[in-house]
């Protein structure tokens, strides 16, 4: 017994002063009142979370939530079926090499990729190129620095960890229980909505945590792919701390952002929850 | 015969749950002892404590005259071959099989040759460079014990080697575990539950249950004369009836008498056990012979096996060699019990 | 059959438009002309540039220290971490496990946050320790967590076999336990080194004024302009991140396929 414990002691300590501490210190100095340019004095206030119902800031929040909510919709269209064929695909080796593709995008820096998004999209960038050579007279393109930008950039930014967690999922699904749905007369549409879907709702599940937890904190994709001109969440948080150095207010932000992301899983769990009971029995 | 283990009244319980309920027993030298029973008995158990992966919470283990209860695993001249081989995935069969000797500091050039030695002994060739993975079943089973062969420890503890094995391939490595254990002199302790495997296999044979042993002795003794019940119903006699002592040597079964070869007395409860080749099953009545229903039959082994309802309700098997007896299951016969293979059991019945 | 060609052409148009980006910065990095708009022929001038700037220079060495550090922190934190809770089980261990992962399953803003004003409370300045130990409060769980895996297709009975055959404790782990777990720290270790050098969010919160990691140093470039240096450093990142994949992938199919019984 005490043999285990020692050896699990670096754990014990990481997950003190790496997890605990670090959370209920956000959460103590969200209630903490700021002094002076850069203080924070030790005295219990309501006041950050008071602020954060003012319009600008409710604002970005609702903003904010509705375009992670878009970006995550948006990747589970495509990456589920994406994910799902590449796990129906036979030839093995096509499908190693598939996965490869998608696994290197996954690894490779986000700032690497979205770089050659912005050099696609700029004004008089290759895509404006390409539509002049087919016979487009127009202005340049302002499609960069919008709001659907923004969206596409954080797809494409997150877009492998919906695939893989979906494409795990699937190749873990047994093709004859399938196929015993279509004996049964279940069309493919309703096989699909009545098996394959409630099976591999947990893959979806955890593809869709992985997308939207990062999704209200990208700052810099909002920043260079809205051209600071579309704020989220993560712009916000990071303006307290960067330019009004208001450190208890960013806490607070910050356990706001935690409740409403709980909130927004557990409701998607719920939503997903009977698949979930009926894949864990099998 | 020279003594080389005994085991001294060892008990051992996992919280509340009583795993070994005070066992002794004694192997001798170049023996080829089995521990029989069913899962949960405690073989594996106790096989652990001989090892020295487990310790007894009471008793002594004793190898050659010397009290080992307290000794660490590596200081025993016990090896073992593990219920699913445990062979080292990263090491190749070779490796494998020299670590015993490797860890103890042998020369490469011995470790080489024992090596060798020990791959001749289990017949496998040309698999030296290649890691478990890519063996069978039986493969493993032999690098295994070749493994545990090479230390040459005093006893090798065999713990249900078969389990992970098909039927035709276990009853083919029987025989080579036999073989194997005979050219290398060395006492094999096997653990197993398939009573063939135990009967075939072993010099002495040890029945467990709870914890406990029930009965010892070879596989012919134990065979002829099962202590009681539940060793008779394990080694696969299935004829048990229950009758009442009559005096001089007879027994009431059914409403019937027969003449047996042991002492009885009065009115005292009795189980005995009876194998059906001395069971004679006949279609007419005759002297002696127990009305009974025919329940169903079947070909095995070169006998017509007769499955029969005596009327106080218990069944009985009995073998006829002419294979046409026509009677049809559902249909009246006649029972002859010979008295004299009757075996008296001991103890509760199970 | 339609259905499947239909699923084929679309796999490969995602593909498609996942790689147009990145190949297209590529191509660009070895554009002799200064505008991403025209070719003018083949050119290293801007990988030339690269590596004669200082600052970028300075930037990659810092990503390095700091992705090596933390990789090694985290095999031995992460390996001594899983081994012992797994050698221990108990109602409080797999509290432990369980939080443990949840670095893993924080928004970075929130930690890169919760970092800085840990750090600022403790008085610690801004700068290579400060990237390290907050890069670190995931590159433990990723190893923690590979070697978690390890550990589950780990048969405990070979260590028990060694010590049969003779083996000390000492020896059976170090020749029995760590070769199995190996793969599994190693592929931990690899996840670590990349999440570290990739990570922006994080840094740019616990960095100091002085010490840019290259993400950083990209993101603030970029937020600049497009300048065709950047193509140059993009490209190189790229290829280091395919040979970095290449051998995990090598590290893991090896394990794959030892452990396959």
């Amino acid at each position: 017994m005490k043999k285990g414990f020692f050896a699990a002691l670096p754990m014990y300590i990481f997950t003190l002063f790496f997890v605990a501490v670090p959370l209920i210190y956000l959460a103590a100095l969200s209630f903490m009142e700021r002094n002076g340019v850069w203080g924070v004095d030790a005295s219990f206030t309501l006041d950050n979370y008071r602020r954060i119902s003012e319009p600008a800031y409710y604002g970005t929040f609702i903003f904010s939530l509705k375009l992670s909510l878009i970006t995550t919709l948006v990747t589970a269209l495509i990456g589920y079926p994406f994910g799902y064929l590449m796990s129906r695909c036979e030839n093995g080796r096509l499908r190693a090499c598939m996965l490869f593709l998608v696994i290197l995008p996954f690894w490779t820096n986000a700032l690497v990729r979205i770089y050659g998004f912005i050099i696609l999209l700029r004004g008089n960038g290759l895509l404006y190129s390409l539509l002049k050579l087919a016979g487009y007279g127009g202005e340049q393109l302002s499609f960069l620095y919008t709001q659907p930008a923004v969206i596409l950039g954080m797809v494409y930014a997150l877009l492998p960890f919906m695939i893989l967690t979906v494409y795990s999922s699937c190749s873990k699904l047994d093709p004859t229980v399938l196929e015993a749905a279509r004996d049964l007369g279940a069309s493919g549409f309703k096989g699909f909505v009545t098996v394959t879907l409630p099976l591999t709702a947990d893959g979806l599940l955890s593809g869709i945590m992985l997308v939207f937890i990062p999704s209200m904190g990208l700052f810099f994709i909002s920043d260079l792919m809205g051209g600071g001109k579309i704020i989220i969440l993560g712009n916000l948080i990071k303006n307290q701390i960067m330019t009004a150095h208001d450190y208890p207010f960013a806490a607070a932000l910050s356990v706001m952002m935690l409740i409403m992301m709980l909130v927004c899983l557990g409701a998607v769990r719920l939503l997903l929850g009977g698949g979930r009971k009926r894949g864990e029995t099998r | 015969m020279e003594e080389i283990l005994r085991l001294e009244n060892i008990k051992k319980s996992y919280g509340s749950v009583i795993a070994l309920d005070g066992v002794s027993i004694s192997a001798g030298k170049g023996e080829f002892v089995s521990f029989l029973g069913p899962s949960g008995c405690g073989k594996t158990t106790m096989l652990r404590i001989i090892a020295g992966l487990s310790r007894a919470d009471e008793g002594h283990v004793i190898l050659e005259g010397r009290d080992i209860t307290k000794l660490p695993p590596e200081k025993r001249a016990v090896n073992t071959v593990f219920q699913n081989y445990a062979l080292f995935p990263h090491m190749t069969v070779e490796a494998n099989i020299g670590y015993g000797l490797r860890v103890s500091g042998v020369k490469k050039a011995e470790i080489k040759e024992k090596t060798a030695r020990m791959l001749e002994l289990v017949r496998l060739d040309g698999v030296e460079r290649k890691y478990p993975s890519q063996l069978s079943g039986g493969q493993k089973q032999r690098v295994a014990i070749a493994r545990g062969l090479i230390n040459s420890p005093k006893i090798l503890l065999l713990d249900e080697p078969m389990g992970a094995l098909d039927l035709q391939l276990r009853r083919h490595l029987g025989e080579e575990i036999k073989r194997i254990q005979k050219e290398s002199g060395t006492t094999f302790i096997y653990i197993t539950h398939d009573r063939d495997e135990a009967m075939n296999m072993s010099d002495k044979m040890v029945v467990m249950k709870d914890g406990r042993f029930v009965q010892e002795g070879t596989p012919q003794s134990i065979y002829d004369s099962p202590a009681n019940v539940f060793v008779a119903g394990f080694i696969g006699l299935s004829n048990i009836l229950h009758g009442s002592g009559l005096s001089g040597n007879r027994i009431s079964i059914s409403g019937r008498t027969i003449n047996v070869g042991f002492e009885t007395s009065e009115n005292e409860s009795i189980d005995i056990c009876v194998r059906s080749e001395h069971v004679l099953v006949a279609s007419a009545e005759t002297e002696g012979g127990f009305p009974a229903v025919l329940r169903s039959k079947s070909y095995s082994g070169g006998f017509l096996r007769l499955s029969c309802v005596l009327e106080n309700g218990e069944e009985i098997t009995g073998v006829r060699e002419d294979k046409c007896f026509d009677i049809s299951p559902g249909e009246r016969v006649f029972v002859h019990i010979s008295g004299a293979h009757c075996t008296r059991l001991g103890g509760q019945a199970v | 059959m339609r259905l499947k060609a239909a699923g084929r052409i679309y796999i490969w148009l995602v593909l498609l438009l996942m790689y147009v980006p990145m190949l297209l910065v590529i191509v660009y990095s070895f554009n002799e002309s200064k505008l991403s708009t025209v070719w003018a022929g083949f050119s290293l001038n801007w990988y030339r540039k690269l590596v004669t700037n200082r600052e970028i220079m300075e930037a990659l060495k810092n990503s390095l220290t700091v992705g090596l550090l933390c990789s090694l922190l985290s095999m031995i934190i992460g390996t001594i971490g899983a081994v012992g809770l797994d050698r221990c089980r108990g109602r409080l261990n797999s509290a432990v496990s369980a939080l443990s992962v949840v670095p893993l399953m924080m928004p970075e803003i929130i930690t890169g946050l919760v970092f800085l004003l840990m750090f600022s409370a403790i008085g610690l300045k801004a700068g290579l320790l400060t990237l390290v130990l907050a890069h670190s409060s995931f590159c433990i769980p990723y190893v923690f967590m590979t070697v978690k895996g390890s550990l589950s297709l780990f048969d405990r009975s070979t260590e028990e076999a060694a010590r049969d055959l003779g083996a000390s404790e000492a020896r059976t782990f170090a020749e029995i336990t760590m070769p199995q777990l190996l793969p599994g720290i190693v592929s931990g270790g690899l996840l670590s080194f990349a999440m570290s050098m990739d990570d922006v969010v994080i840094s740019f919160f616990v960095t100091g004024p002085k010490t840019n990691t290259l993400p950083i140093k990209i993101y603030s470039q970029m937020k600049m302009g497009v300048t065709p240096e950047i193509n140059a450093l993009c490209t190189l990142m790229f290829l280091f991140t395919l040979a970095a994949v290449i051998l995990f992938a090598a590290v893991t199919d090896k394990q794959r396929k030892k452990m396959k019984n």
